[in-house]
């Protein structure tokens, strides 16, 4: 059981990483961003050439699948949010241009680095391994849940406390009020993608320790990722979290006692009753009281 | 006269690329011609608008070009080949149409075509092979019959498929129901992945990463795989298409598809005018799960074989650019981009690096997403409507991107009212 715990606590900090990035965007500029794979395998893919080409330094790398992150975000902003905002058909267009952007991404990746698994060295070497019970705690399982806690708490500060963060807490809110108060949506925008893909990249060069990468290795963590978001109700950052430890927990479970080829049947099972029950997820009753 | 006249060189020309760039080219030409064709009909239409499903006048003129279509390329380019893309392409076409009644008219988000037809069609060869005479299943006994006749052909195999997609429909349709756009999305492309993984799973009854193969097929084994049996597949798929053809129109322009499209629009007026929003969709969920089914049945009962392929995501996609391309929300868009993308992918199926055909379908997906509102049918539309909003329509469309549509485009999803 013991296992069971820390394997969920690891997932947990990933998945939220991804949920958060998709929540982000969701609730800030109003879509949901369909290339979150892609952006996943092309931070990874970033990580992995800072990794063998200028240093595999953790910080380094970490940063290295950060800033392509990011700037696969921005790239995001620049060529699905610019020319769509504000157009008819908003929704089915964004969805359509990120899943096609996606499918350009994937196959770019395949293209360029072939369908070869690509791996990291083990990042977190330095941290020495240790027992909790009968459970060896791995160091990648420690670094994760160390990275994820610095980089949420440097995001968490950025948002709190610069100009730019209010106006993505304001844009999270009120639509209407941030552009009353003359807070500009086009700049925002790009803050909001970019701190989604710093969170995605992160994630993906976390859960390189523990899977190999590959064009399309961030099919899996999206669809987890989105499960996640979706489960949490969508812009809810606290709900994302929550739903990222249950769904964590229940991949754990799954893993334990049934196998891996078990994981998303059981997910799907527990998204769809809980979207049935709570058509807005864990958070919807806070979407409702916004409008 | 001269529109009639420039109309008939634009074919004449389509008609001779397939002698000089090959057999294949005819997809290709006729999509661009059948575009063309469409552009100037509804340029030349007074007022309506595809997009609220008014019916064209020279609708005929457009629909009669494709039989005449249909009914030339076997005289054109009746080879084994191209014949087998034909029968793929009108399979394609006939889930596409259906597609479109749930995206398009019904503007339900939903992914879950691929999974019904493939749910179908996984069950229907199960029967086959199990019930019928052949089959490569590990745990089956096979063979069964009854008064020394295979109890499971092919022609039971496709009703039965239809009953099955009637079933997976009427139980996707429930969440559906309750859950709104981006969520139903997710709900149904999980649904698919779901489908993969199960079938992965289940090698007794589905043979796993394999899959099924040696199902019972409508063609005669006597003529497999010469060209009569790809002829008589191509007739069976043309009348497929049209069947679905024929039920899209039934159910687009007729009381359901007024009915869909106002509470597509605007869910409050269409419950204010007494609209039964959750039956109508409903229904239409149940009818197009239902042809759905009959293709996934058509499906394996032409290849005789279906894998967990099937079920991958670029599937889904390549299915999702065809009818995004050509236009979701008119059949002309979707049998015009189901042409034009089953064409792209034929003709550069050995370009150098695989990934470039992938990469430009990619590209021209978003390029026309970015460009155009509705797909490239409707582009005569989207540029009457910009003229409109410049203060030229005598109709008064409202101009395109100001106050209330932007508004509404990025409510949130909790402003706007709770479906029941």
């Amino acid at each position: 059981m013991t296992g069971v715990i820390v394997t969920t606590i690891n997932l947990t900090a990933i998945y939220a990483l991804v949920a958060l990035g998709v929540s982000l965007t969701w609730s800030g500029l109003g879509f949901l961003n369909l290339s979150t794979g892609a952006m996943y395998a092309g931070a990874a893919y970033g990580a992995w050439l800072v990794a063998t080409n200028i240093s595999s330094n953790v910080v380094v790398v970490l940063l290295g699948g950060v800033i392509a992150g990011a700037a696969l975000g921005a790239l995001i902003c620049l060529t699905v949010f610019l020319p769509l905002d504000g157009k008819p058909n908003w929704e089915l267009r964004t969805l359509t241009a990120t899943l096609a952007l996606s499918f350009v991404g994937t196959n770019i990746y395949l293209w360029q680095f072939g369908p070869q698994f690509k791996q990291f060295d083990p990042l977190f070497a330095f941290i020495r391994e240790f027992r909790i019970g009968e459970t060896l705690v791995q160091p990648s399982k420690t670094g994760t849940v160390i990275a994820t806690g610095i980089l949420v708490a440097i995001i968490l500060a950025f948002i709190s406390y610069s100009r730019i963060g209010l106006g993505v807490r304001a844009l999270t809110q009120s639509v209407e009020g941030a552009a009353l108060v003359g807070i500009d949506r086009r700049t925002t925008a790009f803050a909001i993608l970019g701190v989604s893909g710093a969170f995605i990249g992160l994630a993906a060069v976390l859960l390189g320790q523990i899977y190999f990468v590959e064009p399309n290795s961030g099919y899996s963590p999206m669809i987890k990722g989105l499960i996640v978001a979706l489960l949490g109700g969508l812009g809810s950052l606290r709900g994302a979290v929550i739903a990222a430890f249950l769904v964590a927990f229940a991949e754990a479970l799954t893993l334990q006692y049934l196998g891996g080829a078990w994981v998303l049947i059981t997910l799907f099972v527990l998204i769809a009753v809980v979207l049935i029950i709570r058509p807005r997820g864990i958070a919807g009753v806070l979407e409702g009281t916004r409008a | 006269m001269l529109h009639y006249a420039g109309l008939a060189v634009l074919f004449v020309v389509a008609l001779a690329v397939p002698f000089v760039f090959g057999t294949l080219s005819i997809l290709g030409s006729m999509a661009v011609f059948l575009l063309l064709l469409s552009w100037s009909i509804s340029w030349r239409r007074q007022g309506g608008d595809t997009l609220a499903g008014v019916r064209d006048r020279s609708a005929w003129l457009f629909w009669g070009m494709a039989a005449v279509i249909a009914i030339l390329i076997p005289i054109i380019a009746g080879t084994s080949y191209f014949l087998a893309v034909m029968v793929t392409f009108l399979i394609y076409l006939s889930w596409n149409v259906m597609w479109g009644l749930v995206l398009g008219t019904a503007g339900l988000q939903s992914f879950a075509t691929v999974a019904v037809a493939g749910i179908s069609a996984y069950v229907a060869g199960y029967l086959s092979i199990e019930l019928g005479k052949t089959g490569n299943l590990s745990c089956v006994g096979g063979g069964e019959r009854i008064l020394g006749i295979p109890v499971f052909e092919w022609w039971v195999a496709i009703p039965v498929a239809v009953v099955v997609g009637l079933i997976v429909g009427f139980i996707i349709s429930l969440p559906a129901i309750r859950l709104r756009g981006i969520y139903f999305a997710l709900l149904t492309i999980g649904l698919v992945e779901l489908a993969r993984a199960y079938v992965v799973q289940d090698k007794c009854n589905f043979g796993g990463g394999q899959g099924l193969y040696g199902a019972s097929s409508f063609i005669p084994e006597s003529i497999a795989g010469s060209l009569a049996g790809y002829q008589i597949a191509y007739v069976a798929a043309a009348g497929l298409a049209v069947l679905a053809l024929i039920i899209y129109w039934r159910v687009n322009y007729g009381r359901l598809g007024l009915l869909l499209r106002t509470a597509r629009e605007s869910e409050p007026v269409a419950e204010v005018l007494g609209t039964d929003v959750v039956r109508a969709r409903l229904w239409v969920f149940l009818i197009s799960s239902a042809v759905l089914g009959g293709a996934g049945g058509f499906y394996i009962a032409y290849y005789g074989s279906i894998s967990p392929s099937f079920f991958n995501f670029s599937t889904v996609l390549f299915l999702f650019a065809m009818i995004m391309i050509g236009g979701i929300n008119s059949p002309r868009g979707i049998l015009v981009g189901t042409m034009l993308l089953m064409y792209v992918d034929k003709r550069f199926v050995d370009v150098d690096p695989p990934e470039a055909r992938y990469v430009f379908i990619g590209l021209l997906l978003f390029v026309v997403t970015i460009v155009a509102r509705d797909g490239l049918i409707a582009i005569p539309d989207q540029i009457r409507r910009r003229r409109g909003a410049r203060g030229t329509d005598a109709e008064g469309d409202p101009p395109e991107d100001v106050g209330a549509i932007e508004q509404e485009a990025h409510m949130p999803p909790g402003s706007r009212p709770e479906p029941r």
